[in-house]
């Protein structure tokens, strides 16, 4: 059987190779897109250790009334305020480079209070920086090709002009993603001169950034979307600005794009695959007919058929379990540098580089188990072959029915009387093929 | 009489061909006696392969009852004539049938490995074999395609031998050869059957006939005579002037 299986592969080797390339480049993408999976539940568990609460909302006005309002509301169970500044416009430059970018709707932190109800994620992060640094939030760092050490020169029209040093790149959960305001966390210092600034704009009517943030838990049993929605209506009515959103919205902004890559991916995998599938049963087929004799010959010195598909399927088997896991390599390889390219700046997350075996061996079971069931399915016609009947397509053509249909319409004895005795039979088959 | 080692009653095969039924063999009672060298002659389309096919289990009959050394092997299924066809059975074919993607030494390994052989056990088997038939060690890595037709047809008996078959069949075993391998192989043949193994054999050669043991003469589906020889010893005269009288009367 091992004789058989390597004979064959032997012979189909580049067919072999082109299948093992489609299966190599579907496995990948589909491990890709299985990988993309993994940030929906990443969210889920990080944002429950981390408890980012139900909802985030983001309001102009005094405190002390919102949270009266937020202690009377049944629904709330827990809540949290701090100050917060929302510049309208802000440019920066990167490393003394002229080439302004836009830094709006980003919100500023003071480090020492935002750590005070929130841990950070740090993806990287330099201790040695203890003055005059920002932190930026994955999405923010990672969109605008910023890194540690790089110094950002911030510049607004009302708020003037800050040297900060990149001194960390954190994830944030909640205001982090590029369909939401972003985070930025400065140190204290840095913060009261904004803060300072935002005042006198305020004192002046020039601008009002002044913001508060306040993150807040549900009780049991209530809607996100009702429960913001009732926070927003309440103390817009105490005369309170005020806007928010649910933490499943906030949600979305970090995964939705992801899971339509991911649907895109692999329905491109599938499809690639099933193509690969089809052209297996027909090249499967093709085999068939063009190792008729071979099939024949075996199933005469004793192969069952089983014996004979059996080596068929382990052979597209093997095909599949290299052509899988070298997929798979090269996903795991891939994926590093796409993530880094690519993926951080669409979701605002960071991939934690490890091995995640549940994706991978499930994927090494699937195309193990349906490679073959293929094949076996494509091998049935191996089945109503007899070995006679194999050896006998073996002689010339490949078409029994139209030879038998001739040899059926003369009269055999007439026709070969005046061949010398001696002559081999198979000259019948040739001699009505030809004429 | 010796012992009878494949036995037909009533055994029939016809084809349907477009819906028309062909009777191939009709009725045939037959026994074929172990330890000889049975040759089948006849015309072309008499039913000779098709009566080779039927007797060694590669093809079912239509009707009636085969039975091999006392047991029917009519009703097996598929797979149980598999396995009775590698552990009786070798076969030899004018078309050589060697699987083409496999070296002549792998072809007969892989026959073998069937029985549950050791691969090791069965190389040193087939290197055995392979100097029976007259071919090196050097040429058993070749492939069919790489060797005459005479060396392939030899290599093609190796792999028929390789599992200690109680029968030989051959199908015109030299139809394809040349007079130098025609010779070569029907050595062998004879050889096997001294050394105890039933042949049976369908030619259209006379020459190859001269080998036989018996002949019998297959028409329309039906033996219509048979011609007891003995043991070939060598090349004599007497023999040929029989079996040329004998296929005369056949009508040959
Ligand atoms: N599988 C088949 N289907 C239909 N007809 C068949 C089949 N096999 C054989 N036949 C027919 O049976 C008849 C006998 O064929 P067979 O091959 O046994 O002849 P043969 O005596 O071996 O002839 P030759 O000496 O030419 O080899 C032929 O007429 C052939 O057409
Ligand atoms: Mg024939």
């Amino acid at each position: 059987m091992i004789k058989l299986i390597k004979s064959n592969i032997h012979k189909d080797r580049s067919v072999l190779i082109a299948f093992m390339l489609i299966m190599i480049i579907s496995s990948a993408i589909l491990e890709i897109s299985l990988f993309l999976g993994v940030y929906d539940k990443r969210y889920d568990r990080i944002t429950e250790e981390m408890n980012t609460g139900d909802g985030v909302s983001f309001f102009y006005g005094d405190s002390d009334t919102v949270r009266g309002i937020m202690e009377d509301m049944s629904e709330v169970e827990s809540f949290n305020i701090i100050d917060i500044i929302l510049p309208a416009d802000m440019t920066f430059t990167l490393n003394g480079s002229d080439k302004e970018k836009k830094f709006s709707d980003v919100m500023y932190f003071d480090v020492e209070r935002y750590a005070s109800f929130e841990d950070f994620f740090f993806v990287e992060k330099d201790d040695s920086i203890s003055s005059d640094f920002i932190y930026l939030n994955v999405y923010t760092a990672y969109y605008n090709g910023i890194g540690i050490g790089d110094v950002m020169h911030l510049h607004s029209v009302n708020f003037g002009e800050y040297d900060l040093t990149v001194a960390g790149i954190y994830e944030d959960f909640m205001a982090g993603n590029p369909y939401s305001y972003l985070s930025a966390i400065v140190d204290d210092d840095t913060y009261g001169m904004i803060k300072n600034r935002s005042d006198e704009l305020e004192a002046s009517g020039t601008e009002f950034a002044n913001r508060r943030f306040m993150n807040y838990t549900f009780a049991d049993g209530v809607s996100l979307d009702d429960g913001v929605m009732k926070i927003n209506d309440t103390v817009n009515a105490a005369g309170i600005p005020i806007d928010g959103y649910a933490a499943s919205l906030a949600k979305a902004g970090y995964v939705s794009a992801l899971h339509i890559i991911s649907a895109f991916m692999t329905s491109l995998a599938v499809i690639i695959m099933v193509i690969c599938l089809i052209m297996m049963v027909f090249t499967v087929n093709n085999n068939i007919d063009r190792d008729i004799r071979n099939i024949g010959a075996l199933r005469a010195v004793g192969y069952t058929v089983s014996n004979i598909r059996a080596a068929l399927c382990l052979e597209f088997m093997g095909l599949g379990v290299i052509g899988t896991v070298m997929g798979i390599g090269l996903s795991y390889a891939l994926f590093p540098v796409l993530e880094k390219s690519l993926i951080r700046q669409i979701s605002g997350m960071i991939w934690e580089k490890r091995f995640h075996p549940e994706l991978t061996f499930s994927l090494v079971a699937a195309y193990i188990m349906i490679v073959p069931a293929v094949v076996f399915l494509a091998t049935a016609r191996i089945k109503k072959l007899h070995p006679a009947t194999a050896l006998r397509f073996g002689l010339a053509s490949n078409s029994f029915r139209i030879r038998c249909a001739l040899l059926q319409h003369q009269d055999r004895h007439d026709q070969f009387s005046d061949h010398a005795p001696g002559r081999f039979s198979g000259c019948v088959y040739l001699y009505h093929l030809q004429g | 009489m010796s012992e009878v080692i494949i036995k037909t009653e009533k055994l029939s095969k016809s084809f349907s061909v477009g819906g028309k039924q062909q009777h191939v063999i009709k009725n045939l009672d037959l026994e074929i006696y172990k330890g000889d060298f049975t040759v089948i002659m006849g015309s072309s389309g008499a039913g000779k392969s098709t009566l080779l096919y039927a007797l060694s289990g590669m093809d079912k009959p239509t009707l009636g009852k085969i039975t091999y050394a006392g047991e029917e092997i009519t009703g097996l299924n598929d797979d149980r004539l598999a396995i009775f066809r590698r552990k009786h059975c070798g076969f030899v074919f004018q078309q050589i049938h060697l699987v083409d993607s496999m070296s002549i030494m792998d072809n007969a390994i892989s026959a073998g490995m069937l029985t549950g052989q050791k691969q090791k056990d069965l190389k040193k088997k087939a290197l055995g074999l392979f100097e029976r038939v007259g071919i090196s060690e050097d040429m058993t890595r070749k492939f069919p395609a790489q060797l005459s037709g005479g060396e392939a047809q030899r290599g093609a008996m190796v792999r028929a031998l390789i599992n200690d078959p109680d029968v030989v069949f051959a199908d015109e075993p030299t139809g394809a050869l040349n007079s130098a391998g025609v010779k070569a192989v029907l050595d062998v043949l004879t050889d096997i059957n001294n050394s105890g193994q039933t042949v049976l054999m369908v030619t259209h050669d006379v020459k190859s006939a001269r080998r036989a043991d018996r002949i019998i003469y297959l028409k329309d589906g039906g033996v219509t005579g048979e011609l007891r020889l003995g043991k070939y010893v060598s090349e004599d005269k007497e023999r040929h002037e029989k079996i040329r009288k004998f296929l005369e009367e056949m009508g040959w």
